[in-house]
């Protein structure tokens, strides 16, 4: 077996290994993620004079959504009324998949 | 944190094979188990009716959320003028071709068949679209966003024959342009009436960011105008926020009539352009008079039996999916969706929702748990923007608001928070269009 066969089969075994349901279901982070996009436009790229969200790493995501959510102090004019409706956990999952698009 | 970073792993891995054309050989190598994950929606088709903020972006997503399905959008026009932003055109400050979007973003990037016609009818037990001129489509589920329609037998005096006359300016395009005209056209001290109708109806705030840039308009080129706002209502989107503005920046231009207090219509005679009140017993002579009637689903929705007594179209608000007819989705403003507005903004969301929502059910998966957002901006002023917002979550049933999160502008807020708004408006447009049509 060639290396590249062998690797595409460990790849595959790989799949198989993950449990079935997960693999392709639609996460509620991926829908919340999707959510800013409305805004901040298709790829986050932030289209004319709306601020980009492609260039934040996962934590610097993260860092802001806390800050627009906890002190009244950031600088937001909007963010800090979308940040107040999400958990920890749910801000951990939208950086998480904002920082995937590109 | 953990689980998050692995689910993005995993999502990446399956790009790359598909990315690589190695999905058949996976099946291969997998055989059965595989095969029954990935083919869950290959070569499902659904067919979008309606190429407005709704059905684009659901028809995008899709193809989105899994490449394997088939998607046609049907649109009866080559091009979508967007409502949103067209008001700015009034303002004399936006150009009027802002508001045209194209499919061939949908069609070329995302491999969605883009068909101009338009659906006349459809049997869902038979999964099949009637069209006018190019036969009938097949579907496994069919979406419908079919915008408003105009309740005319509400409005005494008028109907669709004097839009010429009277404007609604109330769908995207030709209206605006005819609107616009008059405004051009009128003469300096004159009166443009904005009559707005009464709940629910399209886009909230935004017979009053109209009766805004059209006083800034007038300011500007025909400041010893007036703007009569006879409405409905008794209050309406933003009242608080709007009503500031108004006083800082066009003292008393704008007049804004509550229905309780002589707002409501009684009458209108459009070649005159004579609108009376108090069950008659008022007259206003205008020279600009913009009717925006009361409104219910799209005409198809109303036609195909999906609409209730209330005129729009009940939905199981977690997938909306038709109440009436299973295997059918109505969203936008035709549906009836909670707390969610008629806004642009929230077609949009809706339409992410129900393509993930029909992506799921197609694989035989979970349907991920709702969230949806809404911002809808307003300008009182080129650099004088305004907001409300709301995050939303489905709980008993319903779209409902999470509580403490959302609200409006804050008010008094100073210039500078205003300008930042107005940026963001014109941003939110660049940034949404690209969503829905890009």
């Amino acid at each position: 077996m060639t290396g590249k066969w062998a690797g595409l089969s460990i790849l595959a075994v790989g799949l198989l290994a993950l449990p079935q349901a997960q693999a392709e279901q639609i996460s509620k982070g991926q829908i919340m993620a999707n959510n800013c996009l409305s805004c901040h436009g298709s790829k986050g790229q932030g289209p004319g004079e709306m601020p980009s969200i492609q260039d934040y790493t996962e934590q610097g995501l993260i860092n802001s959504m806390t800050s627009y959510r906890d002190d009244p102090d950031s600088d937001a004019t909007v963010m800090n009324r979308h940040a107040a409706a999400y958990s920890d956990a749910e801000i951990r999952a939208i950086a998480s998949h904002i920082a995937d698009l590109n | 944190m953990a689980t998050q970073r692995f689910n993005s792993i995993r999502w990446s891995r399956r790009n790359v094979l598909k990315a690589t054309g190695a999905t058949g050989l996976a099946v291969g190598l997998g055989g059965g188990i595989r095969a029954s994950r990935a083919g869950g929606a290959t070569g499902k088709r659904v067919v979008v009716v309606g190429g407005g903020p709704g059905g684009a972006t659901t028809a995008k997503y899709l193809r989105k959320f899994d490449p394997s399905v088939e998607v046609t959008l049907v649109e009866k026009d080559p091009v979508y003028h967007t409502c949103f932003g067209a008001n700015w055109y009034l303002g004399g400050f936006r150009e009027f071709e802002r508001t045209r979007q194209g499919f061939d973003a949908l069609q070329k990037e995302h491999g969605v068949k883009i068909v101009q016609d338009t659906v006349t009818r459809w049997d869902s037990d038979k999964g099949e679209a009637r069209l006018a001129e190019n036969g009938k489509l097949s579907f496994d589920r069919l979406v419908i966003s079919p915008g408003i329609d105009f309740r005319w037998e509400d409005v005494s005096g008028m109907g669709p024959e004097d839009t010429e006359q009277v404007p609604h300016a109330w769908a995207g395009g030709k209206q605006y342009r005819i609107l616009r005209r008059q405004l051009e056209a009128m003469d300096d001290g004159g009166t443009v009436a904005i009559c707005p109708p009464t709940n629910p109806f399209r886009c909230p705030p935004g017979p009053y960011e109209r009766a805004s840039l059209v006083a800034h308009y007038l300011k500007e080129n025909k400041p010893r105008s007036k703007v009569l706002v006879l409405d409905a209502k008794d209050g309406f989107s933003k009242q608080g926020l709007f009503e500031e503005g108004w006083a800082e920046l066009y003292g008393d231009m704008i007049e804004w009539v509550p229905g309780s207090e002589g707002g409501v219509i009684h009458r209108v005679d459009p070649g005159n352009r004579v609108v009376a009140t108090r069950e008659g017993f008022e007259e206003h002579d205008v020279d600009v008079l913009n009717v925006i009637p009361p409104q219910r689903a799209g005409k198809i929705a109303r036609d195909m039996g999906l609409t209730d007594e209330t005129g729009w179209c009940p939905v199981d608000q977690r997938t909306f999916e038709s109440s009436v007819q299973p295997g059918v989705h109505v969203i936008g403003d035709a549906s009836i969706a909670g707390a969610m507005p008629k806004s642009a903004f929230a077609a949009n969301n809706q339409g992410k929702m129900t393509a993930a929502a029909i992506v799921s059910e197609l694989r035989g998966q979970k349907v991920p748990e709702p969230s949806l957002v809404n911002t809808c901006y307003s300008l009182v002023g080129p650099d004088y923007g305004i907001s409300v917002a709301a995050v939303y979550h489905f709980e008993d049933g319903k779209i409902r608001g999470v509580e403490g999160a959302g609200g409006v502008s804050p008010s008094g807020a100073g210039d500078f928070f205003r300008m930042r708004e107005a940026r963001y408006s014109r941003g939110w447009f660049a940034g949404v269009t690209d969503d829905i049509w890009g």
